[in-house]
């Protein structure tokens, strides 16, 4: 099962914390989120970071393993 | 003076025989410094020399301003107070927000720079040109609330005031300056300088008004920076995390790359941090507010409503504060961490290294270093709110083994022995703060060679923490993005480190904040190059190479301070924790830094000698820093980048 987690305004946004999918690809992981969840990250679509397993990936056909964690968020950083 | 944008005066006060001059500022220094932190390095330079006590009559305390401050230049309301400090006994540099910057500029200085001591204590009120010493014998003792509300209350609310609080009275190594209620400079013990002068307080108003070269071409580069922040590429994401949470929207994200501080850094993963992150704490925010000049507003006010925490109001608390109390501490309880931020605010203590000291205590409680009896009976384990709370009041009164841990984390170690230096997490005598170079490599680099220490804000680099692959391409070139972006990488690292410590040695000079900066990278040299000659009337400053020499040699002077106090290279290190014990869970598991190819890649890039870590002579005299190779040539034998 992959989890995908919401932070700062997306979680607030769209209300969950995280979602749990099983499918074990990226790009199909996303499209099968519920509509209210795909409609929010769409807003965004331009600024979204997506980390997987706490790495950035650009590439959203990569092939997620069983327990992988997807990480979706808006820019940020600092200290 | 000819430039604009400057006050064109440095105001002396001598505690000591309670006199005040001022003196004009020299047009080179301004061209060579430009002001801020850079003309600060100048001054520090010639008035202290290595035998300076930190706590001695002869340290100056140096609050500085830079040419944008107090001219609507965006992210302009920070100031800057220098001095050499207590707690490591080298460079101290801190800054602060708000709206006291501006004032002492609208007094009519560029600098106010505090030497000796008085008998008893005292603060300075300025008033334009009118200078006071007032008697602050009632004002001793109480919190920095108190302290504020009182002198506001006498001499009316368009004073803005910067104080010290019972830990700075006392003087505890990490004691911090707090401005008005809410800001403060926190970090290196400037507050013990300022408790070492029995200076209490100082209050500003100013009431003239700061010149402008060219207002038309000005306005038209603020129309500029007004669209940056409203409709440029970073401005909704800026609103959304800083804007909308401050800086605590750093929490999560930091967590899902496994680079929270976790239980004295033992990891970087905390399964808990959702507790304590920035949407949690939006619940208790009762007002957002912002710096003078700033767009971004990440400054939020929270105020625990009910329960245990009762009152409890505190600025922030700003990420590095929650974690270093939250996460840091295994404490998951948000409103004990406001509780405690506000506490560490009252008495004028630096957030981060007061939870450094805290987390260090309780792992050498935990490894059996320290009994309970030794700590007054109170039970140092992982997650105690209440035993964090007490420690943070023993050691602002120094009260049992809080007067050994206000000397900081390193001579605390010291006294305890035992093998506790392992968690005594510092370099150069300045506690870490809230990153992990295991889980982002650059951080060592910035650790290692930061001229206050294991400081996050001389060089911190953002291009690796999350890939911003279009500003590292932007910046150093499409071939090295993939590894300036990857944080688990070393290579590039010292490259990036430098020229965000030149950038930042010039930001801290102009004063910008680093937010705008560092994140969101919105202002870079370029944009620099184009605020400063419209401001100042000065052409040299619209020059992006002249720039840049400038920031290089403003970084190398403060490197050089250190170094004729004899710390160097072999002070660049990292603590064991990150160089030998790999992460152990989380995101980054298994990782651990390697810091000596970016060291070296660092020199090289720094024009420095990898070897004896001395700069090259050629290297200073290129960057006018002739009598700095003069003064280092007594004690070292500098080397030349053409030797064989």
């Amino acid at each position: 099962m992959v989890k995908v987690r919401f932070h700062g305004a997306l979680k607030d946004e769209i209300g969950l914390d995280h979602v749990d999918v099983n499918i074990t690809q990226l790009a199909e992981a996303l499209s099968r989120l519920p509509d209210n969840i795909k409609a929010v990250l769409e807003k965004y679509e331009k600024y979204l970071i997506v980390l997987v397993n706490g790495r950035r990936t650009y590439d959203l056909n990569i092939s997620l393993g069983n327990d992988s964690v997807v990480d979706i968020m808006l820019p940020l950083g600092g200290g | 003076m000819s430039f604009k944008g400057y006050a064109g005066k440095i105001l002396y006060v001598d505690l000591s025989r309670g006199k005040y001059w001022t003196q004009n500022i020299r047009e080179d220094l301004i061209k060579a410094y430009v002001g801020g932190s850079g003309l600060a390095a100048y001054l520090l330079w010639n008035l202290v020399n290595e035998s300076t006590h930190p706590l001695s009559p002869e340290n100056p305390l140096i609050v500085a301003t830079g040419p944008t401050t107090g001219t609507l230049a965006p992210s302009s309301g920070r100031f800057t107070l220098v001095s050499k400090s207590p707690l490591t006994g080298i460079w101290a540099e801190s800054h602060a927000g708000g709206f006291l910057g501006p004032q002492l500029k609208y007094a009519g200085y560029d600098v106010l720079v505090i030497t000796g001591r008085s008998d008893k204590p005292v603060s300075i009120i300025i008033d334009d040109d009118d200078v006071q010493f007032y008697d602050s014998t009632s004002l001793w003792g109480l919190n920095t609330r108190d302290t504020v509300n009182e002198i506001k209350g006498r001499l009316g609310k368009d004073y803005h005031v910067m104080c010290i609080g019972p830990a700075g009275e006392r003087l505890v190594k990490f004691s911090s300056v707090m401005v008005d209620y809410y800001r403060a400079f926190g970090r290196t013990g400037l507050g013990a300088v300022m408790g070492s002068k029995r200076l209490k307080a100082v209050a500003i108003r100013g009431t003239k008004d700061v010149e402008v070269y060219d207002p038309g071409k000005y306005v038209e580069i603020l129309d500029e920076i007004l669209w940056i922040n409203k409709e440029g590429p970073w401005a909704l994401p800026a609103q959304l995390s800083l804007g909308r949470y401050g800086t605590p929207c750093l929490v999560t994200a930091m967590n899902a790359i496994g680079r929270l501080p976790t239980k004295n850094h033992w990891t970087g993963f905390w399964e808990e941090a959702d507790k304590i992150s920035g949407e949690a704490l939006l619940r208790y925010r009762v007002a957002r507010g912002s710096c003078f000049s700033c767009m971004i507003m990440c400054k939020h006010v929270t105020k625990v409503d009910s329960g245990k925490y009762e009152g409890a109001i505190s600025g922030g608390p700003e990420y590095e504060s929650v974690v270093a109390l939250g996460s840091n501490l295994l404490i998951s309880n948000i409103e004990a961490i406001i509780y405690m931020n506000s506490l560490c605010n009252l008495y004028g203590l630096d957030t981060i290294s007061t939870g450094k000291v805290i987390s260090f205590i309780f792992e050498c409680y935990e490894k059996g270093l320290v009994t309970k009896d030794e700590l007054g009976g109170l039970e140092a384990l992982w997650g105690n709110e209440e035993a964090a709370i007490e420690l943070i009041k023993m050691i602002a009164e120094r009260r049992g083994i809080g007067d050994i841990l206000a000397e900081g984390v390193r001579k605390a170690a010291e006294a305890i022995g035992r093998d506790s230096w392992k968690y005594a997490l510092h370099v150069k005598g300045l506690e870490v703060s809230a990153q992990d170079p295991r889980a982002h490599k650059s951080v060592g680099c910035t650790w290692a060679i930061s001229v206050r220490g294991a400081d996050h804000l001389r060089s911190l680099t953002t291009v690796d923490e999350l890939g911003y692959r279009e500003i590292a391409a932007e910046r150093f070139g499409a071939d090295k993005v993939n590894d300036v972006c990857d944080r688990l990488t070393e290579k590039y690292k010292g490259l990036i480190v430098k020229d965000q410590e030149d950038l930042f040695a010039l930001v801290d000079s102009l004063i910008l904040c680093k937010y705008g900066t560092m994140w969101p990278p919105m202002y870079y040299f370029d944009f620099i190059a184009k605020i400063l000659p419209p401001l100042t009337g000065i052409k040299e400053f619209g020059d992006v190479k002249y720039l840049r020499l400038t920031a290089e040699r403003i970084a190398n002077l403060k490197r050089c301070f250190n170094l004729r106090e004899g710390v160097g290279r072999e002070s660049e290190t990292l603590p064991s924790r990150f160089t030998d014990e790999p992460m152990p869970t989380g995101p980054s598991k298994g990782h651990t830094c390697n810091l000596d190819p970016m060291l070296r890649e660092y020199y090289e890039y720094r024009g420095w000698d990898y070897a004896t870590g001395l700069p090259y002579e050629d290297t200073l005299i290129r960057l006018g820093l002739d009598y700095v190779a003069i003064e280092l040539k007594k004690r070292y034998k500098l080397p030349r980048s053409f030797d064989g």
